[in-house]
This record gives structure tokens, sequence and C-alpha cells, in this order.
């Protein structure tokens, strides 16, 4: 496979941006809260040299199964992510708010469906069934991905669960580069992958190219901390107390039948 | 091009369409909700009128407190419950309501880290709340109301407005310089 300058400058960039962010999430104490993100990151810079040598010694076939094995994995980690900072936010006390679990179960079912159905659609311009699996197969996590995102932020907003301020940060890069993904991956599905097709790398560029911006952005927002907590105010305190206890009887009498 | 790739493409778009509104949408709204201090989300609470509310939830109640009609009162019909209530607007009003609660905690969680027990509390009775007067408003959509306003309507009217008189009521007692506000919009 020919590599062109500008994709070794990806190349290296990626490896670079990678190894910072990493630096980062060690430095700023951020990788023991999120050690799936943190081991995501490990992997991308793992598969990057691996890939690299991979490609300066090891042959054609070599070359192509192990960047979609490392893809695969890659799939895996990024839905690990989305789990981890589901957990950050959907967990208060610990437990799942059991609010919550029926609309996730209900979300997963429609995504899943949604994603399935586009998926069976896609009729790539492939001359082998395994580009026409590997196109449509990336398409798929795409396009879950992209939907859990979503459903993360509508579910958090609605649901009154703010994400903390790393969480979020994490989210919104994953997601910003999923929904670009997604529309990336549907231009392959669409075009295909043959040797000679240019615009199958003029997308491919482009998705390293907002992979990049991500890598930035994660390097910029998770060096800072969270904002400090505040104490609450004693009278803040007691009015809590005063408006739970009222809200406690009301769900009692509410559950049994009993107005007064 | 073939009809599956026209789908695919036609697909595709809707999906990102939908992804980027939605995500766009309850983007804006958390940052707004991040926003806002303690004394705004408060002050969002609309005003429901204590006596209509209060004659609502005891018209079809038994001394026992199964509902059902009272012995020795008329009745109030779902007609004019729903005229009372303010038609509509007025469980509108309700669900407001039960989304400043939600809000409340959310600003609790976001900032007070030390009152999470309380804020997931406050924050799963209030999306109860909310559930029932859901349950309302769907079936003013559907058209069902008269049938399912016996079953919801009076408790949860009920419970809103004891919730609001309690917000009111801590004010009172501990700031005074909100009463004021407070009362216009409870």
């Amino acid at each position: 496979m020919h590599l062109s300058g500008l994709d070794f400058l990806f190349w290296v960039a990626g490896f670079v941006g990678h190894v910072v962010l990493l630096f980062v999430l060690w430095w700023r104490k951020r990788a023991s809260h999120y050690p799936i993100f943190t081991t995501l990151i490990v992997s991308d810079v793992v598969r990057t040299v691996g890939l690299y040598f991979i490609h300066v010694f090891g042959t054609k076939g070599q070359y192509y199964y192990a960047y979609w094995f490392l893809s695969i994995v890659d799939v895996v980690f990024e839905l690990g992510v989305i789990y981890e900072l589901a957990a950050h936010t959907f967990r208060p006390l610990g437990v799942w708010a059991y609010d919550l679990r029926g609309k996730f179960v209900g979300l997963i079912s429609l995504y899943l469906g949604i994603a399935s159905a586009l998926t069976w659609l896609a009729s790539p311009r492939t001359r082998t069934w395994m580009g026409t699996l590997v196109i449509k197969g990336t398409f798929f996590s795409s396009a879950c991905v992209s939907e859990l995102f979503v459903g993360m932020l509508a579910i958090s907003a609605t649901a009154g669960l703010p994400m903390k301020t790393h969480a979020a940060k994490i989210l919104q890069g994953l997601g910003v580069y999923s929904i670009v993904e997604l529309v990336i991956d549907a231009g392959h599905g669409y075009l295909g992958s043959g040797s000679n097709n240019r615009a199958y790398f003029v997308l491919s560029h482009i998705r390293m190219a907002v992979y990049l911006g991500c890598l930035c952005y994660w390097i910029l927002t998770l060096w800072p901390d969270q904002p400090a907590p505040r104490e609450l105010t004693n009278e803040m305190r007691l009015q809590l107390s005063e408006l739970q206890r009222g809200l406690q009887e009301s769900l009692r009498r509410l559950r049994s039948g009993r107005l007064r | 091009m073939n009809t599956s790739s026209v789908y695919f493409l036609i697909g595709v778009f809707v999906l990102v369409l939908a992804l980027t509104s939605v995500a766009w949408h309850f983007s804006l709204r958390a940052r707004r909700s991040s926003r806002l201090s303690w004394e705004s989300i408060v002050n969002r609470l609309v005003w429901v009128d204590p006596k209509i509310v209060a004659e609502i939830a005891l018209d079809l109640v038994h001394e026992s407190g199964e509902p059902g009609k009272v012995p020795g009162r008329e009745g109030l019909d779902s007609a004019r419950i729903w005229e009372m209530i303010g038609g509509l607007e007025g469980l509108k009003n309700l669900r407001s309501n039960s989304q400043v609660l939600i809000d409340l905690a959310a600003h609790l969680q976001r900032r007070y880290p030390e009152a999470l027990v309380v804020a997931e509390e406050l924050r799963l009775d209030a999306r109860e709340l909310e559930w029932h007067v859901g349950r309302l408003e769907g079936a003013a959509g559907t058209g069902n109301l008269e049938i399912s306003f016996p079953f919801y309507a009076q408790r949860a009217v009920a419970t809103y407005y004891r919730m609001t008189r309690q917000l009111l009521t801590l004010y009172a007692q501990k700031n005074l310089s909100m009463l004021a506000d407070l009362e216009k919009s409870l």
C-alpha cells in the first residue's frame, strides 16, 4: 500500500497527540477516574507504533489484517468509554438510576435497529466480500457510537443528571468525532474502497484531521481542574431537608392513594 | 446509482441531521442549565391556585384515603376539573414545576457534591411526579383525559400543590428578602 507524505504527517501528528494526551491524563491524575478512556488512548499509541513497524517490516496482508483487527479493538474501547462516561453520570449513588434503565434499553434497541437498517442498505463498490464486510462493519460501529453519544447527552439533560466537567469534555470530543466519522464512513459505504478511488483517501484524510482536532480539544480541556465544589449553606441544607421530607410524604400518599 | 444506495444516502442524511439537531439542542440546554443560580431556578416555579387545587384534590377522595366520590359531596365532573385546572396549559404548568425541581437537583449535584444523596432523591421524586403529569398530558393528547383524570389528576395536582407550598413556606421561614418574588410565582 502506497502512503503519501500527508499520510505520514497524520501518522506522526496522531502519535505525538496521543502521547501528549497520555501525559496529561497521567500528570493531572485523570487516568484513575477514566481508566477505559486512558486505555483507549494507550491502545491508539500501540496501534500507531505497531502499524508503522508492520508497514515497514511486514507484508501487505499482515498490515491489512492488523489494521482491521486493531480497528475492531478501537471500536470496543470506544463503546467502553461510553459505558464509563454513562457510569460516571447515571450512577450518582453507585447504582444505576432506576428511572433510566428502561429508557436505556429502549434507546439501545432503537439505535441498533437504525444502524442495522442503514448498514443493510449500504452497497459499497468493493472488489472482495472482505472489503464490503469491513466497510459495512465500520459504518455500523460509527452509527452506534454517534447515536449513543447523542442519546447520553439527551438523557443526561432530561433526567437532570449533569455530567462532570471532564466527562462532558471527553463525550463532546468523542461525539463530534463519531458524527463526522459517520458521515465519512457513509461516504466510504457509497464510494467503496478501490485503490484508485481518490475520494476514499480524501475522506480518510478529513477524518484524521478531525480526530487530531479532537485530540487537541481533549489535551486543552482535560488539563485544567474541574470547578471547585462549594459548601452548602446551613439555610440551603435546611431547605433541602424540608423539601425532601415534603416530597417523600407526598409520594407516600400518592402511591397509597391517600391525599390527606 | 441503484435504489438501495439512494435510500442509504437519504437515511444517513436524515440520521446525521437528527443527531446533530438533538446534540445541539441538548448541549445548549445543558450549558444554560449549568449557568443558572439557585435563586433563578426557584423563581421559575409557576403559580398554581392553591384553593382550586385543594378543591380538586379533596373532591374525589374518601375519608379512608381511597380514590372515589366522597359520600355527601356533589362532586366535580372531569370537564369541570379540566376547566378549573386551566386545561392543558394548567397541566403544562405542573409539568414545568417538576422540571424546576429536577433542575434544582442538577444544580445541587453540580455545585455541591456533599448534597449528592439528597439531590438524587429529590431528582427521583420529581421525576416520578413528572411521570404522573406526563400520563395526563398523554391522555389529553389522545382524547382519553376523561377516563384518566380520576386515576391521576387529583393526586398529581395535590402533590404539586404541596411541593410548591412547601417551598414557599421554607422561603417565608428562612429568606424573607426573596419571599415577595416567590409569592408572585407561586
